[in-house]
């Protein structure tokens, strides 16, 4: 029997055998199957502003199509969209730090300095009142750090897949999503104190 | 009550936080378009036989029109005038002059980006023997530090449409200050005007010697970025002749 998930897989199969033939217009079913998903993770990412999601999203769909003749199939479409998107998005930060404006980046040694609190601050987010405070939390923490998050947690990818996307060892990724975890758990403790 | 150590809490958190937004119906149709324009043009590209690519043969019309014109305006004056041998007039009837008609042509100048001077799809470098210079903090030389690892061939021109870093390599190194890297360089070859062709490193020293400061600290990662320009870094001689000058930037960032 047929499940979404089967379907999703085969689906996905016949984009990854029309990407290796060099089809151009499987970027098309690519977008198609996949601009939401893109831009909300995009989005996510870049301080939800919505300018900056579109020209990344924009950017990352007209660099897919000039090099599908590059990609090989070893990763899903979308990790290899989303590998693109990551490094576009990284651009971004590189040309807005060297115009000497940080949109909300802060170094992670700065994050960790805060100190940790022992009691479980869970229950304290779950209102809307304190999610703008969750968000502001977010923000705060160094890019690459939100978007190991991002990956692990709301998109729910494997390390393998993060590893794909970030070009780092799983070593690496791992590592990373443990000071992430780290940087997160201290600064939502400080602000719950504050 | 959760923890926020306990990782189901974090996907809640998370969740809660990060709900997922779509893109506006406008910005889609557009991107979509554009895509689908994109798409047809790419199509149309492979599909034009050379005798019907008006890019190619627009530019050499105009320099055969240009030239015939120039050529039409030189050959008289290098000629000099004509002499006619002396003799009795003819008698010719009076010629009554054609009405003037004023007609119209329709004159369209365009304005193009000239494609490159040569089509560079591949420069494949191999990259090898790495180290890195330690500073010594009493004034002393300093000291070479090779990073054990296999010879890495990469693709820049695909680097560069990609726009990602490719990783060199990663290594657990002595904490302290460096002040240059340095490596071997092979250009294996390159696709240019769809031919492969052999291309010579030029290397004064034989390495390639990056200056650059940086630091290596304990819980941190360093991160090194050698940006090569491949534009700059490819040198076509008179003599037919492909050269390989990197150029490269540093670019270094701390991670922790």
């Amino acid at each position: 029997m047929e499940t979404p998930l089967s379907k999703h897989r085969d689906e996905d199969a016949d984009l990854t055998a029309r990407l290796r033939r060099c089809e151009r217009d499987a970027v098309q079913d690519l977008y198609l199957r996949y601009v939401d998903r893109l831009y909300s993770l995009v989005f996510h990412q870049v301080g939800r502003n919505k300018n900056i999601t579109e020209d990344i999203v924009q950017e990352t769909f007209l660099a897919a199509l000039n090099s599908v003749s590059r990609y090989r199939g070893q990763s899903k479409p979308f990790t290899w969209l989303c590998g693109i998107a990551y490094h576009k998005i990284g651009d971004f930060y590189r040309r807005q730090r060297r115009g000497a404006e940080d949109v909300g980046l802060r170094s992670a040694t700065e994050v960790e300095k805060i100190p940790a609190r022992e009691e479980p601050i869970v229950d304290k987010f779950e209102s809307e009142e304190t999610k703008e405070v969750v968000e502001q939390v977010l923000a705060g923490l160094p890019l690459h750090y939100r978007q190991v998050l991002l990956f692990k947690y709301v998109e729910e990818m494997p390390v393998m897949e993060i590893s794909e996307i970030m070009r780092r060892s799983s070593k690496s990724v791992e590592g990373l999503l443990t000071r992430a975890r780290k940087a997160l758990q201290a600064s939502l403790n400080d602000s719950s104190k504050g | 009550m959760n923890d926020i150590n306990n990782e189901e809490s974090i996907r809640q958190i998370l969740q809660a936080t990060y709900k997922p937004v779509v893109a506006s119906s406008t910005f889609k149709d557009e991107l979509r378009k554009q895509l689908r324009d994109e798409v047809a043009a790419k199509a149309k590209e492979v599909a034009i036989p050379v005798w019907k690519r008006l890019r190619l043969w627009v530019p050499i019309a105009v320099v055969l029109v240009v030239a015939s014109i120039g050529y039409g305006i030189w050959l008289p004056l290098a000629s000099g005038p004509t002499i006619t041998p002396p003799g009795p007039l003819p008698v010719t009837p009076p010629v009554t002059p054609p009405p003037i008609a004023v007609s119209t042509g329709t004159l369209e100048i365009r304005v193009t980006d000239a494609p490159p001077q040569r089509d560079v799809r591949e420069i494949n470098v191999n990259l090898a023997n790495i180290e890195i210079h330690k500073a010594d903090e009493t004034g002393g030389e300093g000291e070479w530090v090779p990073l054990p690892s296999e010879p890495k061939l990469f693709d820049l021109m695909k680097l560069r449409e990609s726009g990602a870093d490719e990783i060199l390599g990663e290594w657990e190194t002595a904490v302290g200050h460096y002040t240059q890297i340095r490596m071997d360089v092979e250009v294996v070859d390159a696709l240019i005007d769809g031919e492969r062709a052999d291309v010579g490193v030029v290397l004064p020293s034989g390495k390639l010697k990056i200056v650059g400061s940086f630091n290596i600290e304990p819980e941190l990662e360093t991160v090194l970025v050698l940006d090569f320009d491949a534009d700059k870094s490819l040198v076509f001689t008179g003599e037919g002749k492909v050269l390989f000058k990197p150029v490269v930037k540093l670019i270094v960032t701390y991670e922790d």
